[in-house]
């Protein structure tokens, strides 16, 4: 659908304009804001705990402090996360989430509880990444010695319905067009066959280029989806009517608890 | 099958009772006057020309394929024909056998002197039973201005009472209250399900080739059905079947030709025109955008055979579409093909018969040649419909319509192919979808007395949703993201899914509370089985249609309706104030942030609830002299409700707007020269802003806590045109027109919408550390100059 947009655009600006305004809108309420995510990775896990903002606000928002935060599984574990700095709660122990037992997230925070429960899919790992140079793109490099590809070989299981959430890194560092763009997928319409996708970023030689693979649950397609038609909303005159982003808390919070395998790997640009 | 051809044959039947030797009926001293009624210079039937008979003081109005039959006692009458631009005809008529008398009728433009209005019998607008119908005029529509120069009616359907649309440069329009996929769109009786050009700039309609153009906004006759709001009936010329003629224009995006003429003089004729759009061309040369193409274009053919008055064929054909391109590997095209075969017989002269054969279709298609994500993706939209109307005047007071129509749809809401070796995709097609809709209905026009008129009928509507296809069965239809399907059935070709049946009762009355105004009432009942797969205010044409199925109920809507009609100084002025109120049950809304493209469980998104509309009318139009044009105010006001969203509340609709004010003149300074000017105002339509915004990662995720509970500033604009018609030589037909016009006169900045980004500065580079947000007024056309020269011959 992207596309289309691109297409509006390309109409519209042959006429249009536009101008920053400063939004006359109510106060609401603040909101919890729960950024939450448990990976098969063997690590200390990480639940951030925030509030909404209003929309003009600036700076990030604060933490929220001295709630209590844990995460069960189906298997009589409970995972107990300590304030590390103010609102982000990390797990007491380093564990990895095991496929195929579900996971519930409890929150509990100025007299309220907040949960969510997600299963842990299957991971499904990719094949290879390799690189090579983008004839077009080194003629004219947008970024200059940015024009490196890196690309994803895998093998996409056709006999289980999969959604997919993809980070990409360049140097260790997340590059999601800072925070406007999301790349997801569902499997429906692909034939298995990733045979060198290029990553959607440029690299430069002596990068590192990483890549994240997540098997989501339909929630989480669903959450990551809706946050990509919000992003590229354009207020409801031909994309749909904007609206808040699905969650799979409960309690009236906002956010996500992610619960996802991960798959990822990293090429060396070496030339 | 079955049902269709059992009912035909009840129509059919009934039309052969009516076609038995009529004069049993009558006394022996009954006699039928009929005929159709012509442009004297190029024989094009003229529609809905009021015929007045003397000493009756009772008339008749010619029907939409311009014929009339008036049946009375033997005797002298005095007839006149009137119709709006053109002068009076009377004729003194000895009745004293069946007679056929076919009138032609002279245009205004072509008379040379001015002339006198003393036409006392143009109070049609008063005098009528129906309500809430205007027509557009299109004549006029040519004088007045015109975005890039090129005559919209949909433009100006835009500003009639009772109309909304979303905001300038878009197609869609929304009549009291509803959506825009609930106005059904005929050209020459065949559906077009999209009529936008370049999302909406333009429309489909090519202002040079149309004949009439009216649209219902309540009190729609029970010949119709199929959606719940409107009706626009855009009829094409059959084409001069006198001398051949033609006309062209050249204007700032666009250029179009059309060639007229007999085939065999008053027998038969023809009419081609076409349209093409030259963004392109214009594209090549700015060099941001010089990979890209985007153009359009349009097709109208039409032929006839009107062998007497007894049998006349037509055959009319449109195929639009619009290309984009972007650089070497995407590209969309999108666009509507439409065909009508009619055959207007009269059985006698009391029983006019209009068969019609009606293929439309509609199709889109995206396709992106790279590589490694090559595809194709295709949806369509196919329609077969079968007509048969049948009009029985058996005396002056009393008419009767009655017909059947049958219509076959195959829907296909999306098809994916690969087209490259390498790509990662897999064919995939989405279920077709089948339906059989029926309609049969009955109705009949009475003059009570010479004050009261009524019009009642109703139409007995049947849809079948029907196989090849599966259908699952969910546990929980509205929980669109964990939803389960307990159980798939398999239905055969032709075996039926689900079927529903609805009685659309009709009703119209006139009181004529003295020569010059009268009193209107109207009720009507609308049901519509198809419905529009889009969740945005303007329909975009990706946008796919889906049939009433086991998830998805036909969505219906009452609706009631008063006015007053008054007509002053001899009609030379006419007014209307209206007031109405709608209620609409199970209109198809989706679930928030559905997904609505190629989604095999849609069902599952489907959202229906109720739309309450209600508002005030005021209409005042002059017709005649050297100022023409019209006046249009609407009060109104439209809320929806649909259990689940916006948290159960109601909430007004996208296009609700409380206030709508639109003027519309032309003024002929000289015969060379006429002015013409809009303006517009409206209340800025419902949005939906962020109130807050949350930090997912690095995302910075909008907060919502209504929907549409702000509204955009209001919109007004004026525009101003002047068009020159250079005196042209006696002896020589050719005449040249030129349009100079200024759109957005005082460059007003109309908002079109609001979204949000990121802060960031022009060249698109993120402002600080990303968590600043901004919100964008996006306008789009600033003062527009421009210029188009006609011809014609």
């Amino acid at each position: 659908m992207k596309n289309i947009l691109f297409g509006l655009l390309a109409i519209a600006s042959l006429f249009a304009c536009e101008k920053t305004i400063q939004l006359d809108v109510k106060q609401v309420e603040e909101i919890l804001i729960i950024d939450a995510k448990v990976t098969t990775d063997v690590q200390q896990h990480v639940v951030k705990l925030t509030k909404s903002q209003p929309f003009a606000s600036k700076g990030s928002s604060a933490g929220v402090s001295g709630a209590q935060v844990f995460v069960k599984d189906d298997a009589n574990h409970e995972y107990r996360f300590v304030e590390k700095e103010t609102g982000v709660y990390v797990s007491e122990t380093a564990f990895a989430g095991i496929t195929g037992r579900t996971y519930t997230l409890m929150v509990n925070v100025g007299g309220k509880t907040y949960t969510a429960t997600e299963k842990m899919n299957k991971i499904v790992p990719y094949d290879s990444l390799t690189y090579r140079i983008d004839e077009e793109e080194k003629l004219n490099p947008k970024d200059s010695g940015r024009y490196y590809e890196a690309l994803l070989y895998v093998h996409e299981p056709q006999e289980t319905q999969d959604f997919y959430l993809f980070q990409f890194y360049r140097n260790g560092k997340l590059e999601n067009d800072e925070g406007q763009t999301v790349f997801f997928s569902e499997d429906k319409l692909l034939n298995g066959r990733v045979d060198g996708l290029p990553f959607p970023i440029f690299y430069a030689s002596n990068d590192v280029a990483k890549i994240e693979i997540f098997n989501i649950s339909p929630n989480a397609y669903k959450f990551y989806s809706d946050l990509a038609s919000s992003l590229g909303s354009d207020g409801g005159i031909f994309s749909g009517q904007p609206a808040n982003v699905y969650t799979n808390l409960s309690g009236g919070a906002k956010g996500f608890f992610l619960v996802a395998p991960v798959a990822s790997g990293s090429v060396k640009i070496d030339y | 099958m079955k049902t269709i051809a059992t009912l035909v044959l009840l129509t059919l039947g009934i039309g052969a009772v009516f076609a038995q030797s009529p004069d049993k009926v009558d006394t022996k001293t009954q006699y039928t006057l009929s005929g159709y009624i012509k442009d004297a210079a190029s024989a094009e039937e003229l529609l809905y020309v009021n015929v007045w008979v003397e000493p009756l003081k009772s008339g008749a109005t010619s029907n939409n394929y311009g014929f009339y039959s008036l049946t009375l006692p033997a005797g002298t009458y005095q007839l006149t024909y009137s119709y709006l631009g053109y002068q009076s005809l009377t004729k003194k008529v000895e009745l004293n056998r069946n007679l056929e008398l076919n009138v032609e009728l002279q245009s205004d433009a072509q008379t040379l002197q001015e002339v006198e209005i003393t036409d006392k019998k143009a109070d049609h607008a008063v005098r009528e039973v129906a309500m809430s119908r205007l027509e557009v005029p299109i004549a006029q529509v040519k004088k007045l201005p015109a975005l890039l120069g090129e005559p919209d009616i949909i433009k100006t359907i835009q500003t009639l009472p009772g109309v909304t649309s979303a905001g300038e440069g878009t197609s869609s329009f929304f009549v009291r209250g509803g959506a825009a996929n609930q106005n059904l769109i005929l050209i020459d009786e065949a559906p077009v399900y999209d009529v936008s050009h370049l999302f909406g700039i333009f429309s489909v309609f090519n202002a040079d080739i149309l004949k009439s153009a009216e649209l219902y906004k309540g009190g729609i006759p029970a010949k119709f059905g199929g959606r719940l709001s409107s009706l626009l009936e855009v009829t094409t010329k059959d084409g001069n079947a006198r001398q051949l003629s033609g006309a062209g224009s050249v204007s700032t995006l666009a250029a179009k030709a059309s060639l007229e003429g007999p085939i065999v003089k008053d027998k038969a004729s023809f009419i081609v025109a076409a349209r093409r759009s030259y963004v392109d061309l214009i594209m090549k040369q700015i060099p941001d955008v010089k990979d890209n193409s985007v153009k359009f274009y349009d097709l109208n053919g039409k032929v006839n055979w009107k062998i007497n008055n007894n049998n006349r064929f037509f055959l009319a054909a449109y195929a639009g579409r619009d290309v984009f391109k972007f650089g070497d590997n995407f590209q969309m095209d999108w666009g509507n093909k439409t065909t009508t075969l009619r055959w207007n017989h009269l059985f006698n002269e009391r029983l006019f018969s209009n068969s019609t054969l009606v293929y439309s279709d509609f199709d889109y298609a995206l396709e992106d040649k790279s590589n490694l994500d090559g595809f194709r993706w295709e949806a369509n939209q196919k329609e077969y419909s079968l007509k048969q109307d049948f009009t029985w005047f058996p005396n002056p007071d009393f008419t009767v319509q009655f017909g059947y129509q049958g219509t076959y749809r195959r829907f296909q809401p999306g098809d994916i192919r690969p087209n490259s070796d390498n790509t990662i995709f897999k064919p995939t097609v989405l279920q077709p979808n089948f339906a059989l809709e029926h309609g049969l209905y009955l109705s009949a026009e009475q003059k009570v007395s010479s004050r009261l008129g009524l019009q009642y009928g109703l139409r007995f509507s049947v849809f079948q949703n029907m196989g090849p296809g599966t259908v699952f069965t969910y546990a929980n239809a509205s929980d669109n993201v964990n939803f389960v399907i307990t159980d798939s059935t398999r239905y055969g070709r032709g075996e039926t899914i689900v079927s529903f049946a609805n009685p659309e009762p009709r009703f119209a009355a006139r009181y004529q509370l003295n020569p010059s105004s009268s009193l209107k009432l109207s009720y009507n009942r609308m049901v519509q089985y198809i419905h529009l797969i889009s969740n945005s205010t303007v329909p975009i044409p990706f946008n796919t249609w889906a049939p009433s199925s086991p998830y998805l109920k036909p969505q219906k809507a009452d609706q009631v309706a008063i006015g007053y009609f008054k007509n002053f100084d001899q009609n030379t002025w006419e007014f209307s104030a209206e007031a109405y109120y709608k209620k609409a049950q199970q209109v198809t809304e989706f679930a928030d942030n559905a997904n609505i493209f190629f989604n095999e469980n849609i069902a599952t998104e489907y959202r229906q609830g109720d739309a309450t509309s209600y508002g005030l009318e005021f209409f005042l139009r002059r017709n005649v002299g050297n100022l023409r044009g019209f006046m249009s105010y609407t009060l109104s006001k439209t809320d929806i409700a649909i259990p689940t969203v916006n948290d159960n509340k109601a909430f007004p609709a996208n296009y609700d707007r409380r206030h709508s004010f639109n003027l519309s003149l032309t003024y002929e300074l000289s015969p060379k020269w006429t002015l013409g000017g809009n303006f517009t105002y409206a209340t800025g339509r419902p949005i939906t802003l962020p109130t807050g915004k949350y930090n997912y990662g690095n995302y910075q995720v909008n907060l919502y806590s209504e929907r549409n509970g702000y509204r955009l500033p209001d919109f007004h604009r004026m525009d101003i045109a002047a068009t020159y018609t250079p005196t042209h030589k006696k002896d020589r037909r050719w005449e040249n027109t030129w349009v100079f016009g200024v759109y957005n006169a005082y460059n007003r900045q109309n908002p079109f919408t609001i979204y949000t980004r990121t802060k960031q500065d022009k060249d698109g580079k993120i402002i600080g550390d990303g968590t600043e947000k901004e919100a964008r007024l996006v306008y789009l056309f600033s003062v527009l100059p421009y210029a188009t020269w006609s011809f014609k011959f």
